[in-house]
C-alpha cells in the first residue's frame, strides 16, 4: 500500500472542524476529484455509516463503497473504502491554542485495472499527494472565512 | 437543476450566496448567471468582481456538482 500525509492548522474550534470534515456529506466539497458520495446512509454521522463514492484520477472514473470505521469526536474520524482503490482516511484533529491541527493520512492501493488505466504509478502517486493537501488547503478555506 | 446545484455548492463550501435577479453573488466577489438559451441548453456566465477563495472553490464546486448530473 502506497501512503500520503499532510497537515494543517485551521483558525476554527476543534468541534466545529471535525463535524464539518466527518462526514461525508461534505467530502466532495473538500476534495479535489471526489465527484460525489451517494447513497450515504444511515444520515446521521457515526461507526458503520456507509456510502458509495466516485473518485476522478487523471481523467480516469473510479469508483467504490465507504464506510466509517471509527468515530471519535472531536479528535479522530477513519474511512475505509473498497473499489477501484481500497483505502483508508485517517483524520486526526488536535486542538492548538483555540485552533485546530488537522492531520491527514490516507493509505491506499488501486486495484490492477485502475492502475492500467491511469498507466503511470508514479503520476498516481504525485496526484494522491497534491490531492491531500489541496483538500486540507480547501477546508481551511471553508471553514476560516 | 442549475440553481439547485449552485445553492447546494455555496451550502457545502459555506460560502453567502446572494440572489441577484437572474444572477448570484457568490461571497461577494463571484457573479454567475444562468441563462435558458432553449430546452436542454443553458449558458453559464462567471464574472469575477473581487478575489475570494472561498468564491473560486464554490465555482469548482458548482461545475463538479453538473457534471454529476451527467455521469
Amino acid at each position: 500500500m502506497a501512503k500520503v500525509t499532510s497537515s494543517i492548522t485551521i483558525n476554527k474550534p476543534i468541534k466545529e472542524v471535525f463535524e464539518y470534515m466527518a462526514s461525508p456529506h461534505n467530502g466532495p466539497a473538500f476534495t479535489p476529484n471526489l465527484n460525489e458520495n451517494t447513497n450515504i446512509f444511515p444520515e446521521k454521522d457515526g461507526v458503520g455509516q456507509k456510502f458509495d463514492w466516485r473518485f476522478n484520477m487523471a481523467g480516469v472514473d473510479l469508483h467504490g463503497k465507504g464506510e466509517v470505521t471509527e468515530y471519535a469526536p472531536p479528535n479522530k474520524v477513519v474511512i475505509s473504502s473498497k473499489g477501484d482503490a481500497d483505502s483508508t482516511w485517517t483524520y486526526t484533529l488536535e486542538e492548538a491554542g483555540g485552533d485546530t491541527k488537522v492531520m491527514v493520512e490516507i493509505d491506499y492501493e488501486l486495484a490492477e485495472s485502475a492502475v492500467q488505466r491511469i498507466a503511470n504509478k508514479m503520476v498516481i502517486n504525485k496526484l494522491a499527494q497534491k490531492t491531500t493537501e489541496q483538500m486540507l488547503e480547501n477546508l481551511k478555506v471553508i471553514l476560516e472565512a | 437543476m442549475l440553481f439547485e446545484a449552485l445553492e447546494k455548492a455555496a451550502l457545502a463550501t459555506r460560502a453567502p450566496i446572494e440572489k441577484l435577479d437572474i444572477k448570484y453573488k457568490i461571497d461577494g466577489s463571484i457573479k454567475v448567471s444562468l441563462i435558458n438559451l432553449a430546452g436542454k441548453t443553458n449558458l453559464i456566465l462567471f464574472k469575477r468582481t473581487s478575489d475570494s477563495k472561498k468564491a473560486k472553490l464554490t465555482v469548482v464546486v458548482f461545475k463538479k456538482f453538473i457534471q454529476n448530473y451527467f455521469i
